[in-house]
């Protein structure tokens, strides 16, 4: 059985146009939302950097004070970091959990890669501990600094 | 051979017809479409700035410590390199009312803060700090 089916075609040209003009929206529109997907995953991923910063200092940068009696605090700051690292200052807090804020003059002290910085602080009190305050990078931190007893 | 009688629309206004339903359907699609895709965006853009602007906000909670005698925690906060406001302060998840603080670049920050908990002698509390770059959580200890 035979149909006569007739095509003036006009609608199904239309109707191809609108599907191309809808796919190449549609797909501008997917390739946007995709470009800001991307841009969010590396930014997490720049997060997931910042925490893995902070603990390369905790590892790698190491901390030691020795305070005389009359609480003169010398302290070294050892850089193991392949990248320069700047201290902000020094936080001493003392036997009855007073705290002491020394800032480094000029803003920061630049450590460079594997170097060692020694500094000598006059607290008011002999230290309980010493915490030190790094930047690295934009990233703020801190290490305990171990004391070391005088031979 | 059997031939269609043709008792309908003629085929000019039968193409009409289809033509218009087309356009229509496919409008509607395309606008369906194109709002919920303008949503999508806009969300994942706003997103994407509050990172923008968090990025180069970092702080860092050095200390807490508690004092039984006056229930305070006394809380030492380094700043980065922007100035950053300190929205919200918890302890032991409890939010400590009235803290306004706004944290200069560089700078080592001590602040006294009135524990909304009652803090005793050799307790552990965890003290939450909500900024502008994020968030910083360090435990403390309480003195007498």
């Amino acid at each position: 059985m035979a149909t006569r089916i007739s095509n003036h075609g006009l609608s199904s040209i239309v109707g191809l146009v609108l599907i191309a003009i809808s796919i190449l929206i549609i797909s501008s529109l997917i390739y946007n939302a995709l470009n800001v997907i991307q841009e969010l995953n590396r930014m997490n991923l720049e997060d997931i950097d910042r925490r893995t910063l902070r603990a390369r200092v905790q590892y790698l940068v190491e901390g030691i004070y020795t305070s005389s009696n009359n609480s003169t605090i010398v302290i070294k700051i050892i850089n193991n970091l392949p990248e320069p690292l700047q201290l902000m200052g020094y936080i001493v807090v003392d036997q009855g959990m007073n705290v002491e804020v020394f800032k480094v003059n000029n803003e920061c002290l630049i450590i460079p890669p594997f170097n060692t910085t020694l500094i000598a602080l006059e607290s008011k009190a002999d230290p309980l501990g010493v915490v030190a305050v790094i930047l690295i990078r934009d990233e703020v931190t801190h290490i305990a600094l171990k004391k070391s007893y005088p031979s | 051979m059997n031939l269609a009688k043709n008792h309908g629309v003629s085929e000019l206004i039968a193409s009409l017809m289809t033509l218009l339903i087309t356009i229509l359907l496919g409008s509607v699609v395309l606008y369906v479409v194109n709002e919920y895709s303008n949503n999508y965006q806009m969300l994942l853009k706003s997103m994407l700035e509050d990172k923008y602007s968090s990025r180069i906000k970092s702080a860092d909670v050095v200390m807490a410590i508690g004092n039984e005698t006056s229930n305070k925690v006394l809380l030492i906060i380094a700043n980065g390199k922007a100035e950053l406001k300190v929205t919200a302060l918890y302890i032991n998840n409890v939010l400590v009312e009235n803290v306004s603080l706004t944290l200069k670049p560089l700078d080592i920050t001590v602040v006294e803060v009135k524990s909304p908990i009652k803090l005793r002698s050799g307790d552990i509390f965890i003290t939450k700090v909500i900024h502008e770059g994020g968030e910083e959580v360090i435990y403390g200890y309480t003195y007498k």
